[in-house]
C-alpha cells in the first residue's frame, strides 16, 4: 500500500484501479480569445467644420447567422466622446459596460473639474487593446474614437493589436473597403473639414451606410448615428437611434448574376 | 509494494489533445518608409506620412519621425509594425524626459539615448517589438549622430552617415549608398581604379537626396507616399518641413 | 519638546488626542531653510532659500522639477522631498503614458498626501519629515499646494513653509489681494520680497542662496538658480529683509508688523 501523503484520501489504486486524471484536469489549457465569436460589421464616421458623424448598424451577427438586431454599438463616454465598435460583441461590451464605465465612474468621482475628452478616452482605449494584445489575449474589436477636443472634431482609430492612426475619415471593417473611398471623395484632407458642414456630413455617413447594407451581407438596413459637435469647449451629442435606411434602390441589383431574374 | 514507489499520478502538464496552437497574430506591417542622413553639424530625419493595412490605406498624415523632447536634438524615426513602433517613440519620450528631471534638468546626450534605446530593444528579445529604428541627435560637440537598429537592437556605436528603412528601404538603400557613401563612385580619368572620396554633403544637398528617395519610392512601392515628414536639426533646432507626395 | 508616553509611534494617540510623532515630523519642516509659493490668473511661483551654501560642496536643492507643468519646493528632510518627487514623477508619467494628459495638479498631491497619511496609521513606520509646496499648471489653471507629513494638503493663493516662514506669510496676507492679476514679473518680485523677509537681520538674498521656479499657462516649469536669479535679485533691488533692517529701509517696512518676531529678530525657528 502507498503511504505517501500525496496518495492520503485516495481511493487505494490496488483496490479500485488507478485513478483517471483527465476528469479532474482540464482538457485543454487557458484559452485566450482566437477568433471573434458574434460579430459586429462596420462603423463609418466623417469629421466635419463643427464636430464629427459616426455611425454603426444595429446587428450583431453569430457567424453568417443574424442573430441580434438590436445591438447598439455605439457608446457615449463622458460628455465629449462616442466610441464605435465593430468585432467581437462580447469584447466590446467588456470596454463599453466594465472598462469605460469604470474609466468614467472614477474620473467623475475626483470632481476636481477635470473631465475625460476623445483625446484621454483614445489614449486609454489604445493603451488597453496594445497592453491585451501584448499579453497574447486581445480584445478582438476595431475600435473609432469620435468627439471634440480643444476646439476641433477628433476621429481616431485602434484595433485588436493596438496599431493606431486617426484621419478625417475612417471606417472598420468592411466599411475601410467600402465606405472610406466614398468618403474621402467628400473629405480627402484635413484642410477640407472645414468646407464640410453637418449636413453634408450626415448624408454621407448614410450614404455609406446605405452602400455597406447593399454589399455587406453582415450588415442590416438600421442602425445608430451621433452626431458629436462642439463650439469652442462647448459640446453637444445628438443621438438617432433606429433609424432605417430610406430610399434603397437595388436597381443595379437586376445586373449582378445572382440577384433577380437571371439573364444569360 | 516499496516505499519509494512513485505515485500513480501523471506530471502535472496537460491531459487529453494536445494544445491547440494560438491563431492570433500579434504582428502586422503597417508600411512606409524613414531614412536619416548625417551631415557634419546636422542631421536629416524623413518618412512618408502613408499608414496602411494590405491594400488599405489608414491614413495618409500619420508620422513616423518623433521628437522626444523639445529641448533636446534627439528625434527618433520608426517604421514597421505600427503599434510598436509608436509604443518605442512613446518609451523614449518618457525616458528622455525623465531622465531629465532626474539629472537636474540636464538632456540625455545622444550616445545615451542610442545604448537606452538598444536596452528597450533586446529587452523584448523573446517578444520583440516589430519595428525598425533610427534614432539621431547632435552630440555636445554639435557634430550630427545617426543611429540605426533591427527589431531586437543591433546598432552599431560608432553610428552611421546614412541609414533607411521600411518597405522600400530595398529601394532606398542602394541610392543612398551610391548618392551619400559614394560607392561605385570613381574620380573622371583613373579609368575607374581611385575611389571617389567621401564627404560630407551640404544640407540643402541631403534635403533634395531625401525628397528623390521618397518620390522615387512612391512610384515604386504601393505602401510609400502621400506625404513626407523631413526633419532638420542643427544648431538652430529643430525643423519639421511636410511635402507632398503621390497618393495613388 | 518634552518627551512623554505618547510618542514613541505613530499609533497612539496620547490623552489630548495627539499624536505626537506626527507632530514632531510637521517640526522637521521649520527645522528646513523657507519656501514661498504664490499664484495668479496665470502663472505659479516657487522661491525657496537655499541655507549654508558652501563653496565646497554643490547647492542645497530646494526646488524639484516633476513635469513640464509641475513642481515642488521643499522644506525639512529632502531625502523624504526626493522620494516623495520620485513617486509624482511616476505618476506624472503614468498619466501621459496611459490618457496622453499632463497628470491634474490636485490629483498628485492627494496621492502624495494618501502616502503621508498611511505613514500615521502604521506601527514602525515614520511620518515624511518635509513639507512640500507643489506649484503647477493644468487644464484648470495655475495652482499651488500645501503637503504636510500629518497627510493634510490645502490649495492656496499664497503660501510660505519652513523656517521664519511667518514673516513671508505675513507678507503674503497683507498683499494675497495683488497676486491674482499681477503680471508674471510681478508675481514672482512678491515671492522674493515674501521669501526676503523671512531672512535674518544679518542675511540678505544672493544668487547663491535663491532658487526660483516659475511655470505659466502655455509656459513650461522653469527653474532658475545661482546666475540665473541676478536678473531677478536686480530687480528686486533691496536685497535684505525689510523687517530686519528698518532703519535702511524705512520706506518698505509694513507698518503693523509689530508681531512676535519683530525687531532684533533672534529666534531660530518660527512658532
Amino acid at each position: 500500500m502507498n503511504h505517501l501523503p500525496e496518495a492520503w484520501g485516495r481511493p487505494r489504486d490496488d483496490v479500485y484501479g488507478a485513478y483517471d486524471h483527465s476528469h479532474l484536469r482540464p482538457s485543454m489549457p487557458n484559452q485566450h480569445t482566437q477568433e471573434p465569436i458574434v460579430t459586429g460589421t462596420s462603423v463609418v464616421a466623417l469629421k466635419y467644420n463643427g464636430g464629427v458623424v459616426i455611425a454603426a448598424d444595429n446587428l450583431a451577427s453569430y457567424g453568417s447567422l443574424a442573430r441580434f438586431s438590436n445591438m447598439e454599438r455605439l457608446k457615449q463616454v463622458g460628455t465629449h466622446t462616442v466610441v464605435g465598435a465593430s468585432g467581437d460583441i462580447s469584447d466590446m461590451q467588456y470596454l463599453f459596460d466594465t472598462a469605460l464605465e469604470d474609466l468614467v465612474i472614477k474620473e467623475e468621482y475626483q470632481n476636481d473639474g477635470h473631465h475625460l475628452r476623445a483625446k484621454h478616452v483614445y489614449s486609454y482605449l489604445s493603451r488597453v487593446m496594445y497592453h491585451r494584445r501584448n499579453k497574447f489575449d486581445p480584445l478582438w474589436n476595431v475600435l473609432l474614437v469620435a468627439g471634440w477636443d480643444d476646439g476641433k472634431p477628433f476621429l481616431a482609430s485602434t484595433d485588436l493589436l493596438g496599431t493606431t492612426f486617426s484621419a478625417p475619415a475612417l471606417a472598420s471593417g468592411f466599411g475601410a473597403s467600402l465606405a472610406v473611398p466614398l468618403l474621402r471623395r467628400v473629405c480627402p484632407d484635413e484642410e477640407s473639414v472645414a468646407k464640410i458642414s453637418r449636413e453634408r456630413a450626415i448624408e454621407a455617413v448614410e450614404e455609406c451606410m446605405k452602400v455597406l447594407f447593399y454589399r455587406d451581407a453582415r450588415s442590416t438596413n438600421k442602425y445608430t448615428m451621433a452626431i458629436v459637435s462642439g463650439e469652442d469647449n462647448k459640446v453637444d451629442i445628438e443621438w438617432k437611434k433606429d433609424v432605417e435606411l430610406q430610399k434603397q434602390s437595388w436597381k443595379f441589383a437586376e445586373e449582378i448574376r445572382g440577384y433577380g431574374a437571371q439573364i444569360v | 509494494m516499496s516505499l519509494f514507489a512513485s505515485p500513480s499520478y501523471p506530471p502535472v502538464g496537460y491531459a487529453a489533445s494536445a494544445p491547440r496552437q494560438h491563431a492570433f497574430n500579434p504582428y502586422t506591417d503597417n508600411g512606409g518608409s524613414i531614412i536619416g542622413i548625417a551631415g557634419d553639424d546636422f542631421l536629416i530625419m524623413a518618412g512618408d506620412t502613408r499608414h496602411t493595412s494590405g491594400y488599405n490605406i489608414n491614413s495618409r498624415t500619420e508620422k513616423k519621425v518623433f521628437r522626444l523632447s523639445e529641448d533636446s536634438t534627439l528625434v527618433l524615426a520608426t517604421v514597421g509594425f505600427g503599434a510598436d513602433a509608436k509604443d518605442i517613440a512613446e518609451t523614449m519620450r518618457l525616458a528622455v524626459n525623465d531622465f531629465k528631471f532626474q539629472h537636474n534638468l540636464k538632456n540625455m546626450t545622444v550616445q545615451a539615448a542610442a545604448q537606452y534605446l538598444f536596452t528597450v530593444l533586446y529587452g523584448n528579445r523573446f517578444f520583440p517589438k516589430y519595428a525598425y529604428c533610427i534614432l539621431g541627435g547632435l552630440d555636445k560637440d554639435g557634430k550630427a549622430r545617426l543611429y540605426s537598429y533591427d527589431p531586437v537592437g543591433s546598432y552599431s556605436k560608432e553610428g552611421e552617415r546614412r541609414a533607411a528603412a521600411g518597405a522600400a528601404s530595398s529601394l532606398i538603400v542602394p541610392f543612398l549608398d551610391n548618392q551619400v557613401e559614394f560607392k561605385n563612385q570613381y574620380v573622371p580619368g583613373t579609368n575607374f581604379t581611385v575611389e571617389r572620396e567621401v564627404e560630407y554633403l551640404p544640407v540643402d544637398k541631403v534635403k533634395k537626396l531625401v525628397k528623390d528617395a521618397f518620390t522615387s519610392a512612391t512610384e515604386r512601392h504601393i505602401e510609400v507616399g502621400d506625404g513626407l515628414q523631413l526633419v532638420t536639426i542643427s544648431k538652430d533646432g529643430y525643423q519639421e518641413e511636410l511635402f507632398e507626395l503621390k497618393k495613388d | 519638546m518634552f518627551r512623554n508616553n505618547y510618542d514613541n509611534d505613530s499609533v497612539t494617540f496620547s490623552p489630548q488626542g495627539r499624536i505626537f510623532q506626527v507632530e514632531y515630523a510637521l517640526e522637521a519642516i521649520k527645522q528646513g531653510s523657507a519656501a514661498v509659493g504664490l499664484v495668479s490668473k496665470t502663472h505659479a511661483v516657487l522661491v525657496a532659500l537655499k541655507r549654508n551654501a558652501e563653496e565646497l560642496g554643490s547647492y542645497q536643492k530646494k526646488i524639484i522639477g516633476i513635469d513640464t507643468h509641475l513642481g515642488v519646493a521643499l522644506a525639512g528632510l529632502a531625502p523624504d522631498a526626493r522620494v516623495l518627487s520620485n513617486f509624482m514623477r511616476q505618476q506624472s508619467m503614468s498619466s501621459r503614458l496611459l490618457y496622453n494628459r499632463p497628470v491634474p495638479i490636485a490629483r498628485v498631491v492627494n496621492a502624495i498626501a494618501d502616502k503621508a497619511q498611511v505613514n500615521t496609521q502604521h506601527y514602525g513606520r515614520r511620518p515624511y519629515g518635509v513639507g512640500l509646496l507643489v506649484a503647477g499648471v493644468d487644464e484648470t489653471g495655475p495652482h499651488l499646494w500645501e503637503f504636510q507629513p500629518s497627510g493634510m494638503v490645502l490649495e492656496y493663493r499664497g503660501a510660505a513653509i519652513g523656517a521664519r516662514s511667518q514673516s513671508a506669510r505675513t507678507y503674503l496676507e497683507r498683499n494675497f489681494e495683488a497676486f491674482p492679476d499681477a503680471s508674471r514679473e510681478e508675481l514672482v518680485l512678491h515671492g522674493l520680497r515674501a521669501l526676503r523677509d523671512s531672512l535674518a537681520q544679518d542675511k540678505e538674498l544672493t544668487t547663491a542662496n535663491v532658487s526660483l521656479a516659475i511655470v505659466g499657462e502655455g509656459e513650461k516649469f522653469k527653474l532658475y538658480d545661482g546666475e540665473e536669479v541676478a536678473d531677478w535679485l536686480e530687480k528686486l533691488g533691496s536685497t535684505q529683509s525689510s523687517r530686519g533692517s528698518r532703519g535702511a529701509q524705512a520706506a518698505a517696512a509694513p507698518a503693523g508688523a509689530s508681531g512676535s518676531g519683530e525687531g532684533g529678530d533672534s529666534m531660530e525657528v518660527d512658532a
